[in-house]
């Protein structure tokens, strides 16, 4: 009896902290979704509100310059400058689309030929290159950065897409090469060794053999290599200006010191960071796999 | 494989990282011998040897910054560590709900870091952040503004402490449940049968098991904590002051704001060197 009773405490205890656990996790999410659709006054109110008529009042301002003004002459305090024209939306919005397509392609491309020969080689000579991909994903980006902006600089090539893509590709290839090696390495070899009996060369083999099996490992690769470039945001601080900007680097330039303009924070907010989620909740279970993986093997 | 092709394949990915990083790591190393500083365009670049290190380690600035990025990872990868086993605890027993409790714990994981960065802002600020008001209205603070989270050098890094492990945790969570869900049940069932406490299980066989997945999940934590920069140039800029100017952060504003080219690539190296003890460690553990 007694030890029953025991294990139920144990139990309530340990739903307790696991329910408050969830709730640190998840209430700043909440929150910014929360506030995105409240009436601008009702953003910044102290007791904080809970229950209020949601507005997309905050999604329109944010596309709508004049109503921005028009509120900032009548607010105290006017944080909110200058406000985002729907041009500058749209052209950012491309611009990360761009990049994140376009590198996440590049890296899957050069990735899958290099993880293929890498599990299929020599493990002595392959395994040493490996290494050198490991370390290469850990090092702190910033440490890159600086030389790298001098380079780009000198070949004139900042604000344009050809330096942000080539930065994201490289900053996601030691990462995807890992990730598809990982993949790679596990299918059986019979599979190529019977395909070169019939006379496939090691790309045909590939082409036709492996890829169609690794299609799962290059969707998860996918996913992590478009996700990290839409977020990225240092690289893309530096490298990109007007032509080029990402919308990460739009929200930091656009809002300025601290202000009470919050429901058009958390709507733009809300906003960019909805692809990265809306892509890992559809396709969870490639994801769930990729995090798996990378989380395990690095 | 033919060594041909093996060439042949793993030419792309090879060009493309030499070129993104071992020309410019060489650059930095060649650029941090120099005396360099752009806003002095009329002084030509000056080979200086070690000169920029010296300075470096001597100067208060560097060390200070130095040791606020060693506690800052220090703490933020042992709470997010201890927070990751706890729900993986938790977690791992748990049938149904399990899926819902992983998605909403990657949550912080998919976030954009920028965005991360303000809604923390939000919630940290003094006057209106519901920090306060849910501190104030359990009677922990006196008044709403009796803390100020981002404006005080200690509660600052606290901040960014939270932020970060609320960032992290999530991640050590998915190695270890992963870790966990893995074991052999054998063992567990042995030490039941036995009368075995679960503290006492956990302490003598779940540890024990799960000893490599642990010392990854820290190492991993330590690199990828020791360099972040967004969420924290987002919420304080390194401020108030320096008090949480971490390596990276400063990097950055030595390099885009100071423009004193030697000096920060020497700095960066000195990171690049931290940081390869640890991938060190790292390889050494993992062996593949």
């Amino acid at each position: 009896m007694r030890f029953k009773r025991q294990q139920r405490f144990k139990k309530i205890i340990s739903y307790t902290l696991l329910f408050t656990l969830i709730i640190f996790f998840f209430f700043p999410i909440y929150w910014m979704i929360l506030t995105a659709f409240k009436p601008a006054g009702d953003a910044f109110a102290i007791p904080p509100k809970f229950v209020f008529t949601p507005t997309l009042e905050a999604f329109e301002a944010i596309f709508n310059p004049e109503i921005v003004i028009e509120r900032g002459k009548t607010a105290a305090t006017f944080h909110w400058i200058p406000p985002l024209p729907p041009a500058i939306w749209a052209r950012n919005t491309f611009n990360s689309i761009i990049v994140a397509i376009t590198s996440t392609i590049i890296c899957l491309f050069i990735g899958m030929l290099g993880a293929y020969a890498l599990s299929r080689y020599n493990p002595l000579i392959a395994n040493k290159i490996l290494y050198i991909i490991i370390g290469l994903r850990m090092l702190p980006p910033i440490a890159v950065l600086l030389p790298y902006y001098i380079i780009m600089k000198t070949l004139g090539l900042v604000d344009t897409y050809v330096s942000i893509v080539l930065a994201h590709t490289a900053l996601n290839l030691p990462f995807i090469l890992w990730l598809l090696w990982g993949f790679m390495k596990d299918l059986p070899r019979e599979l190529d060794e019977s395909a070169m009996i019939d006379g496939c060369t090691e790309y045909g083999c590939l082409i036709r053999i492996i890829l169609p099996i690794a299609a799962p490992a290059m969707v998860t690769a996918a996913i992590f290599a478009f996700i990290w470039s839409w977020n990225e945001f240092l690289f893309a601080l530096v490298l990109t200006a007007r032509n080029t900007q990402t919308l990460p680097v739009m929200m930091a330039t656009y809002i300025s010191e601290e202000g009470p303009l919050w429901s058009y924070m958390c709507a733009t907010g809300s906003l960019i960071t909805l692809p990265p989620l809306v892509i890992a909740f559809t396709l969870s279970k490639y994801f769930m796999r990729g995090l798996a993986f990378g989380a395990i093997k690095g | 494989m033919r060594t041909k092709a093996f060439i042949t394949l793993t030419l792309p990915s090879l060009i493309f990282l030499l070129a993104n990083y071992a020309f410019p790591l060489l650059y930095s190393l060649f650029i941090s011998f120099h005396r360099w500083a752009l806003y002095k365009p009329q002084e030509p670049m000056k080979f200086i040897g070690l000169q920029n290190y010296i300075t470096l380690l001597g100067d208060p600035a560097f060390l200070n910054s130095l040791s606020i990025t060693l506690i800052f990872t220090g703490v933020t990868v042992g709470a997010s560590f201890g927070l990751g086993l706890l729900l993986a605890i938790l977690v791992a027993p748990l049938t149904k709900p399990r899926k819902w409790i992983i998605a909403i714990l990657i949550l912080p994981m998919i976030v954009t870091p920028i965005v991360a960065g303000y809604i923390w802002r939000m919630l940290f600020s003094a006057t209106q952040g519901i920090v306060n008001y849910v501190l104030y209205s359990l009677g922990v603070i006196g008044s709403m503004t009796e803390l100020i989270w981002l404006g005080t050098p200690t509660l600052s890094l606290v901040s960014i402490i939270i932020v970060h492990i609320w960032q992290w945790a999530p991640y050590a969570f998915l190695i270890l449940y992963a870790g966990i869900i893995s074991l052999p049940r054998e063992p567990f069932e042995a030490a039941q049968v036995d009368g075995a406490s679960s503290f006492r299980i956990f302490i003598n066989i779940t540890l024990p098991l799960l000893k490599g997945v642990i010392l990854v999940t820290l190492l991993l934590l330590t690199v990828f904590i020791f360099r972040v920069f967004d969420v924290i140039f987002i919420l304080t800029g390194g401020g108030p002051g320096s008090a949480t100017e971490v390596l990276s952060v400063k990097l950055f504003k030595e390099g885009f704001r100071v423009f004193e080219m030697g000096y920060t690539t020497a700095m960066s190296w000195i990171m690049l060197i931290i940081t390869a003890l640890i991938i060190y460690a790292y390889i050494r553990i993992i062996k593949f």
